[in-house]
């Protein structure tokens, strides 16, 4: 077996023990609370593809989680199909749509994409909360019909995790591949990237639209765990949570934000109980790694298997620079 | 007393741009450094008053490495720096453009630029293109700085605003090295002494300007028949 | 009673842009989307409400409260973003950690509960405008906003600091090409934002209430101003302030659910459209072959 590969076997034999744990006994209060991280941690996965991959700042990301929330809850009420199928063709649908929407929002750059991915967020988190006869408004969406194997906790639990080790595996593939460096390229050096032929806005809006279908995805599996859909899930708190998960696990690492986002989940839920100061301490970590871990804190581990491909340029000196600012002329 | 450059590289978003680039500029002199387009003169420019990221080389002003030094303390110890726009404060007025110059009093520059009186409160961004090289190089004049970097001021501008401009230049050698960059060969022939030739990055070859269509790289430098469909 | 309604629309106005004007400036010299100005503001408005609570007068209490946000931002600047200044995506992670940190700060020393602002004497009282009542302390709030506004006119027009700072808003680089050392500068304007988010903050308590989430609360707002004023521009800002608040308050009047969503979708549509703001001039005429 090649040195690359050497992982390959504790990870196949760590995701066994982790789909037969709850049948050996795992505590049903932990599966359920896993479940929930993992979901986050595929969450957390598709901003990597914003923050490490596009080096854009978007603050509106809890829209597509929403999407996939409300899109399969929506769609399994109107039309009590599968609802992993419905999953899918809620994906398939918000892939154009966000891929739309961030085109019109790549006219903009630095903090100007940031606000504007906000606003929209937020446009329809109101539209959400204010269209009560679709949605619920904020008494939210109940009784969903989901598929049997949705309702077994021990199924609950390990589709989510199957789905984060193909996500993760394959990203990081692609990250790898042809495709994979021509988005870091395009990235890292627009202009010069353009020079080969790759236009900026076409790769970034594919990016981001993959990793809208990917929270989508994410979404509806959290609709799947929580049984019923809330407008409070695509607040900006979502879109900011999420942020701190990436920042933390390491843009551009696919791993970083996984085992972030997992982590980050269960210690949210396990230690508000215990102090209530957990996102104060959370921010401090956050704000900290921003200033001295330009790779998170995945960027602390082995390199073979956290350090990112290239580097994570929106959080490195120098980097988007000039396209702050609107005005700002050629001197910049 | 020169702006000695040796060696220089410098490179835009990780990309060298700058190879070797060596020239000296002594007070008096106008310099014209030409080349084609994307030869990198306008990156010599910004590297020298360090807007872009030096990664080898030497910057020195009177034997002093400029090093690591920020934009506006290179601005104080006497560098002025004329965009190819212009470079002036297109939301401030002539006189706060002029008021931001530096030490002089505005009036001052009156004297050599007397259009200006008309224009005194108006805002920057509604004057005529050649209006505002004026403006750029009267601020120029205002700072006191004893070398001066002027990347192509004909560019766009009328044969009469042109030779005013050529007048303005010939104003400012007297108290300062020029460096100046320009496409306009007549231009840069009718101000300059000496010019340097720049080619991908690095500087080729140097001389008085009445030698300049003499020299071996003249040719290649311009893309004057090199087939490569730049114009000069 | 439209006159009672426009003039609630003006005094909300006037706090809009309080509220707005530093986050505009900060932007425009630093390039940094501030969202740790929705901190400050949660600060200045717990610190006028404690103020308040121990018997001190409002200006006072919002003076103060001005002071301890500035010194807050001041010292935020200096620390957390002065070293990331060549890194403008740093910064703004920076300022929404700042926010948080702020946010959860405040609930745990003063709780999550809604605070009652101790008003008493004139500002409590109403006049009666087109019919209805309407509380004197709006006014006091339209009074504030016109002072703030005319202050930063006077520093930003009048004083030769005010002449670097506008140098440093249109452009950083050309600023530093002509000697300014833009960083300090950078540190002024912060804690200037401060201030006024802070101030912001003290205003906002008799009217909005006291409590962790008005930081976040009040923040889209101020984006919605910032943009359709156009980042950067005191006078645009003071412009947006008086469209958003009278919009709000005849929207709001009429269907009190639509009001801000209304607002998000006018700030989307002026991103897209004219994202230098409506009043602001197109970006950088002289750059147009600038990618
Ligand atoms: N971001 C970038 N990455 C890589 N190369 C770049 C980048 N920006 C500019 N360049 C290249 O740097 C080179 C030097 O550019 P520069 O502006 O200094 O040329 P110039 O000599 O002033 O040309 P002109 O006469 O057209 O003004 C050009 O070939 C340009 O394509
Ligand atoms: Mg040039």
């Amino acid at each position: 077996m090649p040195r690359n590969r050497l992982w390959l076997p504790p990870l196949a034999l760590l995701a066994i023990l982790y789909v037969v744990w709850p049948w050996l006994g795992g505590s049903p209060f932990l599966v359920n609370l896993i479940t929930g991280g993992v979901i986050w941690g595929i969450f957390a996965v598709s901003y990597d593809l914003v923050l490490g991959w596009t080096g854009e700042i978007s603050f509106g990301h809890a829209l597509w989680f929403g999407a996939g929330i409300y899109g399969v809850a929506l769609l399994v009420q109107a039309t009590h199909i599968d609802t992993m199928l419905a999953i899918l063709i809620v994906a398939a649908i918000t892939a154009p749509l966000s891929f739309l929407v961030h085109i019109i929002s790549l006219r903009l750059r630095g903090a100007y994409f940031a606000m504007i991915t906000f606003a929209i967020a937020e446009f329809a988190y109101l539209l959400v909360q204010n269209a009560t006869a679709l949605t619920g408004g904020t008494n939210g969406l109940t009784g969903i019909m989901l598929s049997p194997y949705f309702l077994d906790p021990n199924f609950l639990y390990a589709i989510p995790a199957a789905l984060l080790l193909i996500f993760v595996l394959g990203l990081r593939a692609i990250g790898r591949s042809r495709s994979g460096r021509i988005v870091h390229a395009v990235r890292d050096n627009p202009t010069r990237a353009a020079l080969f032929g790759h236009n900026e806005v076409l790769v970034k809006g594919i990016t981001l639209s993959a990793s809208s279908a990917l929270a989508a995805i994410a979404g509806g599996l959290y609709l799947a765990y929580q049984g019923m859909a809330f407008p409070d899930a695509m607040s900006s708190n979502t879109g900011f949570m999420v942020l701190l998960m990436v920042v933390i696990g390491g843009a551009d690492s696919i791993w970083g934000p996984a085992v972030a986002g997992i982590g980050l989940y269960l210690l949210e839920n396990s230690l508000t109980s215990t102090t209530a100061h957990w996102s104060l301490w959370l921010g401090v970590v956050y704000v900290l790694v921003v200033r001295f871990l330009p790779n998170g804190l995945g960027g602390l581990g082995p390199r073979r298997l956290w350090a990112p491909r290239g580097q994570t340029a929106i959080l490195h000196e120098g980097a988007g620079q000039s396209r702050t600012k609107v005005r700002e002329s050629n001197l910049e | 007393m020169t702006l000695q450059l040796s060696a220089l590289q410098a490179s835009l978003q990780g990309a060298p741009v700058l190879h070797a680039v060596d020239l000296d500029v002594k007070p008096g002199q106008v310099l014209a450094l030409l080349g084609r387009n994307g030869a990198g003169k306008t990156t010599t420019l910004r590297t020298i008053m360090g807007l872009t990221q030096q990664t080898g080389g030497h910057v020195r002003l009177d034997g002093r490495d400029l090093g690591g030094a920020p934009t506006w303390q290179r601005a104080r110890i006497g560098i002025y720096f004329v965009p190819e726009d212009g470079g002036v404060f297109q939301e401030l007025s002539v006189l706060e453009n002029l008021r931001l110059a530096g030490r002089g009093q505005p009036e001052q520059v009156l004297g050599a630029f007397p259009e200006l009186k008309a224009l005194w409160h108006r805002r920057a961004a509604l004057l005529s293109g050649g209006e505002r090289k004026i403006l750029a190089l009267a601020r120029a004049a205002l700072s006191g700085s004893r070398w001066l970097l002027i990347d192509e001021p004909s560019l766009g501008l009328a044969p009469a605003v042109l030779r005013r401009l050529g007048q303005a230049i010939a104003a400012l050698r007297a108290e300062a090295g020029v460096l100046l960059v320009e496409q306009n060969l007549r231009f840069a022939q009718s101000v300059a002494d000496d010019y340097v030739l720049m080619q991908r990055g690095s500087t080729v070859d140097q001389g008085p300007i009445e030698a300049l269509r003499e020299s071996p790289f003249f040719a290649q430098a311009m893309s004057f028949g090199s087939g490569e469909g730049d114009s000069a | 009673m439209i006159a009672n309604v426009v003039l609630a629309g003006i005094s909300l106005a006037a706090f809009y842009f309080v509220l707005s004007a530093g986050l505009s400036l900060v932007f425009g010299i630093m390039g940094v989307l501030n969202f740790a100005s929705a901190g400050y503001f949660l600060v200045g408005l717990y610190a006028a409400w404690y103020m308040l609570g121990h018997g001190s007068g409002f200006l006072v209490a919002a003076l103060a409260a001005g002071l301890i946000s500035g010194v807050t931002a001041l010292i935020v600047e200096f620390v957390m973003l002065r070293p990331l200044y060549r890194n403008p995506g740093g910064q703004l992670l920076t300022t929404l950690g700042v926010m948080l940190i702020l946010t959860e700060a405040v609930n745990w020393v003063f709780g999550p509960q809604i605070q009652q602002e101790p008003m008493q004497g004139l500002l409590a009282s109403t006049l009666p405008v087109g019919g209805l009542p309407f509380p004197v302390y709006r006014l006091l709030l339209i009074a504030s906003g016109l002072v703030i506004y005319l202050l930063l006119v006077a520093l930003l027009r009048g004083t030769s600091l005010g002449l670097k700072v506008r140098a440093g808003v249109e452009s950083q680089t050309l600023a530093e090409l002509s000697g300014i050392r833009v960083l300090p500068l950078r540190s002024l304007v912060y804690a200037l934002g401060g201030i006024l988010a802070g101030f912001a903050g003290a205003l906002y308590g008799p009217f909005g209430g006291v409590y962790p989430g008005a930081g976040t609360d009040t923040l889209l707002l101020t984006f919605i101003v910032v943009v359709i004023g156009g980042l950067g521009s005191v006078g645009g800002t003071l412009v947006a302030s008086l469209i958003i608040g009278l919009a709000e308050a005849l929207v709001g009047f009429y269907a009190p659910n639509l009001a801000l969503t209304v607002n998000v979708l006018a700030m989307i549509i002026v991103l897209i459209l004219r994202p230098q703001g409506l009043l602001g001039r197109a970006p950088g005429r002289r750059d147009t072959h600038a990618a």
